[in-house]
């Protein structure tokens, strides 16, 4: 059914009744996940979905007021495959990437999957699947960014029949609950969201009834043409064109080298193309996605909140992303092969989109915003249990920090990255009645959001003072404390993050890198604090009053006021001549770039160019996956090192001198003294 | 002489201000519909109120009781006409509005905006002082420095103190010394408003009461002066979104709870006069111009939520559980560029209105779908006082039509099904949420086009039987006129449910419950009796909700323990999800009280029954197309029906207000009450 959408079977007064039908019955699914699910996700973060799926491995029918939003287009057609049938009162259950086309993108993420049966004839799939607080492995709660192999992130479930034909598969299940912590819960889950297969499966039964079969397969098939074909008169829209664009990750939590995204967007006419060749290879730790090289919604799920931002009417389905096809090198971050760690795949993911927005917003600027935070982190408290001992585990808050601004208004105060999931946050009284801890404040970061005509939105500071002995506090997802979040068109770049820590007894603060798990005792006191949003657009063309109003309710200071936007503020008024005045002089002054990466993205860009990098990645790609980590940070480092001494950019052939260097070729003399004490250390350490 | 025999009750609309007027001994029922008059409310009502009287040749003196619902709260906050106003908070937690719980609308769009606070940055005050502070001996010092920094124009604040909800007293020792020193200050404490924990929804709810608070207090001096005018010195009530009424003083210093108070009223209405006909599980579908409101009644009382929102903020106590589809009578159905037919969320609303309204409107709403479908009609709109347009109606519909190739009326059908579905698709998913199947309930059908739907919406849904009231267009004005006083309390104990003690459980539900008698006999003297409801919010160690869980009438307050309440709740539980597990620990969140003053309820007049003479009571035909072909249809008149009187579909019901469009095997019965049955024909 891809390329131009076949013409439609369904009346035209009938498809819109179906659209409404079929979202309806997921979010009647939905509800009926999260009001009986047990873990904590269901609630926390809507960390749960649910769909209904074509016989070909589609979504036609998705929810928008529950779960997750961002899986519109999971492709189910690597897990139907697995099976030679199905039949009445089937229930597969799943966790593992590999084996199910990325299906569940790590494995907490537990997966069900019935088919629906009209009489003898298959008409669709029901799914749902729920973030298990749990699944075995060797950390509790079963992430770690330092995994670096599957085995370590809990049990795999291949595609399993858990009932066939209506008979639990005892066995199966007493497998998988032998394997997690908190069997249970996981259970709990398995049975709510066995409780939304049945609701779908008595809705699609009445529609079919009332509709017909043939009439709802058509139907089925017509929502996703209807999606598709608007979904590509939107991108018609676009000028067509390549459009390149590379976003970063700080590190890779094993070493300091950056992690580097490369996309390269093509519109042509109605269709998308990303190539994300030159992206980085996949990692020892647990950043990779496994996307099959098809476009898996950890790769383009921004791709679809943009086409709707643009058409806000298309009904959201896989239709929706039909027109969207991607090169993902195999071996690479966005298509890691077994048994690559992909645990951490949220942090990998965010980054992504921000590159993908990045080549976007060269074809549409007034439709995308400047980089948001592209930080979500949920802060993690570990205490001794006092009374049943062990330890007491709660979230305090999911971290997230301010959104871009765009063309027509300021980004949105920390609410980045809130919208994979209808995120939500704990009430700090909440907080503080399960957990250790006084929550001295949790506010807005003055300053934090990239200047601009249209301000980024602001990050949040964070501080609480731990109350109990021997307690432990992790962050996984920190990000953004070294690359910042770009402005566009003339804004400025948003604060990065930091962390800081005032042991007790101290009498002030001290930075202290990103969190990777942190030992505190009673006393000591953790502030941390999210990146802002970038600015959109000059910040000398923000209207004074604007200024005037962020200045009075403190979102800005008067002196970014003054030094950032030229505007001066006294007695709670601008200074309307002095303004004036200041920023003309200003604007002669001013670089109008299409981005603002801030100085440190600069610096590492002028010495990693594109052509060093990408020489890199060829070199990295062409050897075993298994090799592949350690040459890149060996070579890394050798050209890194090659560059202290030479203090100049590095080149594609400096690239082939160290790699040759490191692999035992021979090369030329010049570079060889240098790597040669790169690589003694290297073999000494 | 006059004696006092009469309730009264006002609903205020966009368009019609309503009034229902009955007699205490249930003898007489009337009601009466005037032009609302917007920039000045209660000028209509004072117009109604007499109006009303000389036709039925009575005097004020006559009314008992005055019950009045507003929307003044709520559209102050809608169209953001509040007072600027303070917020006093604990350090560290200046931006409680702005972060609130990290939601955004709009999740799929990337220029999706968050709403403005209602209360400003600037207007947010830190205080080093959290609600379960011991020592109070800062509180003059720091009431000292919130008033050297507080705007002299602002005269409205809300207080909201981190763990507030454990004890109104540092709260209330802050608002004392604040109002001590600035006399006229008028001081919001959440922790007396709704002291339940989280700090983002009870401030919520003490910044929207700071926000309307010199609104209301200005209306309702304005109504007493003009409802006096006419002579009317009965007490006067304000209803809530709780479905209760309280004292015109209390709406005064807590208007927050009238926010919701119109559609709650609407539903108490259809409750009261469901349980009459012996109806006391219904969802009920009220059908207006922009909107399909619908709610549930179980066991003869409305279902509350604690979930309700008021334009973008949530309102955590108790209110009648009231969702909203855009599907109304003004919504527009038109085509996308792809062909497909859509209908809303632009609604032709009061002005221009549908095309048949002839005011300009020309775009086709479903309205225009029921004239052309020969659902209404075009000369007895509001009992013939407002004359539609067919020929608009027909020309509208007629752009659909052309597109799909077909007639006008076939066209208008096609609106009406997607109106059903857009309907229905809405309301199964609000269901399940609430662990209910509509297929159990009667759908209890009011408003203007309540009952002119109700039978589409019953089929589609698979409801067997449909309730139309006697006057289905002043429910809102009939349930302030029958209801009751109530108020709610709440205190969040949070823990296992083991590690309570029964003396906890006890000495809480007992403060609870004084607190409610407190509340209730501040309001009037006239309270016949208090009920008191009990119950408990409660869950598995885990789980993210909770189950409301409802203590039975009549249990002693000496049987309440931990166990008592763990073997209700796993009741209660297999009830909702049909499964339940004995083993789980179970959590306690909080403790609930509602307390009830009964006022008098009035019984509804009685219909006669036919007698065999009578003859026919058709009054004539009408053709109308429904399913796809031209039927011919008796037409009744809603006033000439009896008790016993039967009318099998096709056929269409007339009254002053609306009409009702019984489908083809569906058959209505009107009993002694005057309620029109719908049922599906065995």
């Amino acid at each position: 059914m891809h390329g131009n959408s076949a013409a439609m079977r369904t009346d035209s007064a009938q498809l819109e009744i179906f659209v409404q039908r079929f979202r309806s019955i997921t979010e009647e699914m939905g509800f009926a996940v999260q009001r009986t699910g047990h873990t904590a996700f269901v609630n926390e973060t809507a960390d749960l979905g649910v769909a209904l799926v074509t016989p070909e491995g589609e979504i036609f029918g998705y929810p928008q007021s529950i779960g997750i939003t961002m899986f519109a287009n999971l492709n189910f057609a690597s897990i139907l495959s697995e099976f030679d049938a199905f039949e009445p009162g089937d229930i597969v259950v799943c966790n593992d990437p590999y084996s199910s086309g990325g299906l569940s993108s790590h494995l907490p993420d537990v997966s069900v999957l019935a088919p629906i049966f009209s009489g003898e004839r298959l008409v669709c799939f029901a799914y749902s699947y729920v973030h298990s607080t749990d699944i075995g492995g060797r950390v509790a709660g079963s992430l770690s960014p330092s995994s670096y192999e599957i085995y370590q992130e809990g049990i795999r479930i291949p595609p399993t029949r858990l009932y066939k034909a209506g008979e639990l598969n005892a066995d199966v299940l007493k497998l998988i609950l032998c394997n997690c912590r908190v069997p249970d819960d996981n259970w709990g889950d398995v049975k709510a969201m066995i409780t939304a297969l049945r609701v779908a499966e008595r809705r699609i039964g009445e529609s079919v009834d009332k509709y017909g079969v043939d009439t709802f397969v058509d139907a089925m098939n017509d929502v996703l043409n209807y999606s598709e074909l608007r979904a590509r008169s939107v991108i018609e829209t676009i000028p067509d064109g390549v459009y390149r664009f590379s976003d970063y990750l700080d590190d890779d939590v094993v070493s300091d080298i950056p992690v580097k995204f490369c996309v390269a967007l093509t519109v042509a006419g109605d269709a998308i193309t990303v190539d994300f060749t030159g992206t980085d290879s996949q990692l020892r730790s647990a950043f990779n996605i496994y996307s099959e090289g098809k476009p898996h919604p950890w790769l383009i799920y921004k791709i679809m909140f943009v086409l709707l931002t643009m058409d806000q009417g298309i009904p959201v389905n896989a239709g929706l992303l039909r027109p969207v096809s991607v090169v993902a090198p195999r071996g690479s971050l966005v298509n890691c092969e077994p048994p690559a760690a992909v645990g951490l795949r949220t942090t990998t993911g965010v980054r992504i989109q921000d590159a993908i927005c990045g080549a976007l917003a060269q074809a549409v600027p007034n439709v995308i915003p400047a980089a948001g935070a592209g930080y979500i982190a949920p802060i993690v408290f570990a205490e001794p249990n006092l009374e049943r001992g062990g330890l007491k585990v709660n979230v305090l808050e999911p971290m997230v920090g301010g959104t871009g601004g765009h063309e027509g208004g300021d980004g949105l105060n920390a609410r980045d990255v809130v919208d994979i999931a209808n995120l939500r946050n704990s009430p700090v009284e909440v907080v503080e009645n399960v957990s250790g801890v006084r929550i001295l404040n949790y506010s807005l970061r003055q300053d934090s959001g990239g200047a601009g005509k249209f301000r980024g939105g602001l990050g949040l500071v964070f501080e609480f003072e731990v109350l109990e002995h021997n307690c432990l506090v992790t962050a996984r997802g920190q990000e953004r404390h070294r690359f910042r979040p770009w402005g566009l068109n003339g804004g400025f770049c948003g604060e990065k993050a930091a962390v800081f820590i005032k042991r007790a007894g101290d009498d002030r603060f001290n930075p202290i890198p990103k969190i990777d798990s942190l030992e505190v005792d009673a006393g000591d006191v953790v502030r941390i604090l999210t990146p802002g949003g970038g600015g959109f657009g000059s910040p000398l063309d923000r209207d004074p009053q604007s200024v005037l109003r962020d200045v009075r309710n403190d979102m800005i200071s008067i002196e970014a006021a003054r030094n950032c936007y030229g505007v001066l503020i006294g007695s709670e008024t601008v200074d309307v001549e002095a303004t004036a005045d200041l920023r003309a002089r200003m604007k002669s002054d001013a670089l109008h770039e299409a981005f603002s990466f801030g100085p440190e993205r600069q610096t590492y860009d002028a010495v990693w160019t594109d052509d060093a990098w990408l020489r890199l990645m060829s070199h990295v790609q062409a050897v075993p996956v298994a090799l592949r980590s350690s040459l890149r940070g060996r070579v890394w480092r050798a050209a890194q090192r090659l560059h202290e001494a030479e203090k100049k950019p590095l080149s594609a052939l400096d690239i082939d001198a160290c790699w040759a260097k490191i692999t035992g070729k021979s090369i030329s003399m010049k570079v060889e003294t240098v790597l040669r004490r790169d690589v003694d250390e290297t073999s000494c350490a | 002489m006059a004696s006092e025999r009469f309730q009264l009750g006002i609903d205020i609309g966009g368009t019609f201000t309503d009034l229902s007027l009955i007699a205490l001994d249930g003898s007489e029922y009337f009601t009466h519909k005037v032009a609302s008059t917007p920039s000045a409310p209660s000028k209509a009502v004072a117009r109604g109120i007499s109006e009303l009287l000389s036709s039925i040749e009575s005097s004020p003196r006559t009314i008992a009781n005055f019950v009045h619902g507003t929307t003044i709260a709520l559209n102050a906050v809608l169209e953001r006409r509040g007072a600027r106003c303070a917020l006093i908070v604990s350090s560290g937690n200046r931006d409680i509005l702005e972060i609130a719980r990290l939601r955004k609308t709009g999740i799929f769009n990337l220029k999706s905006d968050v709403p403005a606070p209602i209360i400003e940055r600037r207007d947010v005050i830190e205080v080093p002082l959290r609600g379960d502070d011991k020592d109070r001996s800062s509180l003059e010092a720091i009431a000292d420095k919130v008033l050297a920094v507080l705007p002299s124009e602002i005269d409205s604040a809300a207080i909201c103190l981190l763990n507030a909800y454990k004890g109104s007293d540092v709260e209330r020792g802050l608002a004392d010394a604040l109002c001590a020193r600035r006399p006229g200050l008028h001081i919001s404490c959440s922790s007396d408003l709704w002291p339940e924990i989280r700090e983002y929804e009870r401030g919520s709810v003490a910044a929207l009461n700071a926000y309307v608070q010199p609104i209301m207090s200005a209306y309702v001096d304005n109504l007493k002066a003009d409802t006096s005018g006419v002579g009317l010195e009965a007490p006067l009530q304000i209803t809530q979104s709780n479905g209760g009424v309280l004292a015109a003083s209390s709406a005064k210093t807590k208007p927050v709870n009238t926010m919701l108070s119109g559609p709650a009223s609407g539903v108490v209405g259809a409750a009261f006069v469901s349980s009459l006909s012996g109806v006391h599980d219904a969802v009920t579908l009220d059908i207006g111009g922009t909107s399909a409101d619908f709610s549930i009644i179980r066991d003869g009382q409305p279902v509350h939520s604690t979930e309700a929102v008021v334009g973008d903020f949530p309102l955590v106590m108790p209110s009648v559980d009231v969702f909203a589809v855009g599907a109304g009578g003004g919504s527009i159905a038109w085509f996308d560029p792809f062909g497909v037919l859509k209908l809303g969320p632009m609604s032709a609303g009061a002005e221009p209105g549908p095309a048949c309204y002839g005011r300009g409107g020309n775009r086709p709403t479903i309205t225009d779908a029921y004239l052309v479908s020969g659902f209404i009609d075009p000369d007895r709109f509001v009992g013939g006082t407002m004359q539609l347009s067919r020929e608009n109606a027909v020309k509208a519909v007629g752009g659909i039509a052309e597109q799909l190739g077909c007639s006008a009326e076939q066209a208008s059908e096609a609106i009406l099904r997607l109106g059903t579905a857009t309907m229905t698709s809405a309301i199964l998913p609000m269901m399940t949420k609430r662990g209910l199947d509509p297929r159990d309930f009667t759908l209890v059908a009011f408003g203007g086009a309540g009952p002119t739907h109700a039978c589409l919406l019953a089929e589609e849904i698979g409801i067997q039987q449909v309730l139309v009231p006697p006057s289905p267009g002043t429910m809102c004005a009939l349930g302030a006129t029958i209801a009751d006083y109530k108020s709610n309390h709440i205190r969040s104990m949070r823990g296992p449910l083991a590690a309570f003690s029964a003396a906890d459980l006890q000495a809480c539900f007992a403060e609870l419950e004084q607190e409610g008698r407190d509340r209730l006999s501040a309001e009037s003297e006239r309270i016949e009796v208090v009920e008191v409801v009990r119950s408990a919010d409660l869950r598995y160690r885990g789980q993210a909700f909770d189950v409301d869980v409802t203590l039975p009438e009549g249990v002693r307050l000496d049987e309440i323990d931990p166990d008592y309440l763990a073997r209700l709740f796993h009741e209660t539980y297999e009830k909702l999800y049909s499964n339940h597990d004995p083993a789980s620990p179970i959590e306690l969140m909080a403790l609930r009280v509602v307390s009830t003053g009964r006022r008098p309820r009035p019984d509804l007049p009685r219909l006669n029954e036919r007698h065999a003479a009578a003859g026919s009571l058709e009054v004539g035909e009408r053709r109308l197309f429904y399913g796809n072909r031209f039927r011919n249809a008796a037409v009744y008149r809603r006033d000439a029906l009896m008790a016993g009187d039967t009318i099998a579909g096709p056929a269409i019901v007339e009254q002053f207000d609306t009409t009702t469009f019984i489908v083809p095997g569906f058959i209505g019965a009107c009993d002694a009450v005057g309620n029109l049955l719908v049922s599906k024909a065995e």
